[in-house]
């Protein structure tokens, strides 16, 4: 339905414009969005894109002559290497129709039963209206207990070799403010160490996220919902993000991460926590395969001590409102206009 | 003269129209950044005063609980049902006479419960008959001696920590059980904390922080057998 009012629309601007004669830059813009990353790549008007195109058409074509020309390769394989150019081919997953998510998700989780055997549960719903996340941390409740970072890990296929951990938990000294560079971020002692107070970051999925800004090929954006989330598919590992980034909140996989099979969380999520590969940014989703799903972030539900909040900021009747309307809350490096959807409060 | 005059009402001009552009353009560009996402605070300033309908929801069947549903300083949510986690209960099939003949009887044997020991606040202020009705062990009662189901045992605790129990209503305090999705299901105070030792005891990390050196790692591994032994011990 979508589809069609967009496709629609974009043909009324492109009327409008031709009737008054003027290139509105903003509506051609908005038209060359509305098309999925395949055609997007293919159509472009240039004249480098039009050489790709018809190298790959080439290929294409080629590369089909010569599998159904060789007697030795099954229909199987024939079928493999198809899903493969059809994956190696798909278009940014921003830009896609929900169809083209589902099948971008199914070739996926082929792929994956293929290599495996396991069987893999992958999403790829879309943000609900009337949904804004927020996240509410209490400092005099934390105990630097940890159990958030190992739910975190476990939850989210983080790379077990370089120990990936989206979230950090500091122990700070109290009278020393929150000075991150005397905070200890290595702590191994029986906790809470007395004449301490512990504080976590991770992403904060900022309103105005400057890590989404600087990327130069749009594979990392925020979701209407407001979970800032990365294509790992469509991003090229520059690490503009982790630069921009005022927060810590951005990882990057220097190496193929590493999940023993037995390991692996197998319900997933297209932007969440599905398997990596070597050479992209991942980062906290706010779990987008479970709070999309109407559950807490792993973390929330780790903790302890309850020092960790989730909910919807929309919901004038939601925990996470009646912190910010009954507690003194503030949030890191607020001068910025970042906007972080992630607030610290005191009891 | 003439020339000069000309000359710096023609810059006067020149500058004021300058101003009026830059103003108007600076205002114009303001209104497209205003139109085009409003701020955090706005969003969540114009939501609307009465909770929007989501789709997904928290089903506290498929959590394995039972729930009773609370009513408390204008906010309506679930808690856990405590009965039914009461191994003894009711508590009246062991207590057939009330707690003042108990005493007065033959002491050699060992006590039921024995292995409570209560750590909370001092014996100034309370012992067991503080919450346990000495009547009527079924129930618990209020400082006034108003009876107080043990479902509803948080309105023993919120007599005298009335400042958490504002904090557990409204959201701050506690733990939210299946999501952030409606319906609301706390936990109440006994699920996390023992009502007859209610403080978090100190422990050790679940895991190391950020990766440290090997060598260091292994040196923090002895640390810690060191720990655990003597903790043994």
């Amino acid at each position: 339905m979508n589809n069609t009012v967009n496709s629609q629309k974009m043909k009324k601007n492109k009327f409008q414009s031709f009737l008054s004669g003027s290139k509105n830059q903003n509506d051609s813009k908005e038209a060359e969005n509305k098309k999925d990353g395949y055609s997007q790549v293919m159509e472009k008007k240039d004249g480098r894109r039009g050489a790709l195109k018809k190298l790959t058409l080439g290929l294409m074509a080629g590369s089909g002559l010569a599998s159904s020309c060789n007697p030795l390769k099954g229909d199987k394989s024939l079928k493999k290497a198809e899903l493969n150019w059809e994956e190696f081919f798909k278009g940014n997953y921003k830009l896609m129709t929900d169809k083209e998510k589902q099948a971008t998700v199914k070739r996926l989780v082929t792929r994956y039963e293929e290599k495996t055997g396991d069987h893999l549960n992958m999403s790829c719903s879309n943000a609900e209206s009337n949904v804004l996340f927020g996240y509410a941390f209490n400092i005099s409740k934390c105990r630097g207990y940890m159990d958030c970072v190992n739910a975190c890990v476990k939850e989210n296929n983080q790379d077990r070799a370089s120990e990936m951990q989206y979230i950090r938990i500091h122990e700070i000294q109290d009278g020393k403010g929150l000075n991150f560079e005397e905070a200890d971020d290595n702590y191994y002692h029986e906790i809470p160490a007395a004449g301490h107070f512990y504080l976590g970051t991770q992403c904060f999925h900022c309103d105005n996220p400057p890590c989404v800004e600087v990327c130069p090929v749009e594979a990392t954006w925020k979701e209407k919902d407001g979970l800032v989330v990365v294509d790992y598919d469509w991003c090229i590992g520059c690490r503009y993000c982790m630069a921009a980034c005022p927060y810590d909140g951005r990882r990057f996989n220097w190496a193929t991460p590493q999940v023993s099979q037995k390991e692996v969380n197998k319900n997933q999520h297209y932007l969440g926590n599905r398997l990596r590969a070597k050479g992209v940014m991942e980062k906290c989703t706010f779990c987008i395969q479970r709070s999309r799903a109407g559950k807490n972030p792993a973390c929330v539900d780790a903790c302890p001590t309850g020092a960790r909040i989730f909910g919807n900021l929309l919901d004038p009747n939601s925990e996470i409102r009646w912190i910010l309307e009954n507690k003194k809350v503030f949030r890191l490096k607020e001068e910025l206009g970042t906007e972080p959807k992630f607030w610290y409060y005191m009891d | 003269m003439i020339k000069k005059s000309l000359f710096t009402w023609l810059l006067i001009g020149a500058a004021a129209g300058l101003v009026i552009i830059t103003c108007s353009h600076d205002k114009h560009s303001n209104e497209a950044q205003q139109e085009h996402e409003p701020s955090l605070i706005d969003k969540i300033k114009t939501a609307g005063k009465t909770s929007p309908e989501v789709e997904v929801s928290v089903n506290p069947y498929k959590l394995g609980i039972q729930t009773i549903k609370i009513k408390q300083g204008g906010r309506e949510f679930l808690v856990p049902k405590r009965i039914e986690h009461l191994i003894n209960y009711p508590c009246a099939s062991c207590h057939t006479v009330p707690l003042s003949q108990l005493a007065l009887s033959n002491t050699d044997k060992k006590r039921a419960h024995w292995n409570i020991k209560l750590k909370h606040a001092s014996a100034d202020v309370m012992n067991c008959q503080t919450c346990h009705a000495p009547g009527n062990l079924n129930v618990l009662h209020s400082l006034t001696g108003k009876e107080i189901s043990y479902d509803e045992s948080f309105k023993n605790c919120q007599q005298c920590h009335s400042l958490q129990f504002k904090d557990w209503l409204g959201g701050s305090h506690g733990k939210r059980l299946g999501g952030w999705a409606p319906p609301v299901i706390k936990q109440t105070c006994v699920n996390c904390h023992d009502p007859h030792d209610p403080s978090f005891k100190p422990r050790w990390p679940a895991r190391y922080n950020v990766l440290v050196f090997p060598e260091s790692q292994r040196e923090l591994n002895e640390q810690h057998r060191k720990f655990a032994k003597n903790e043994k011990k």
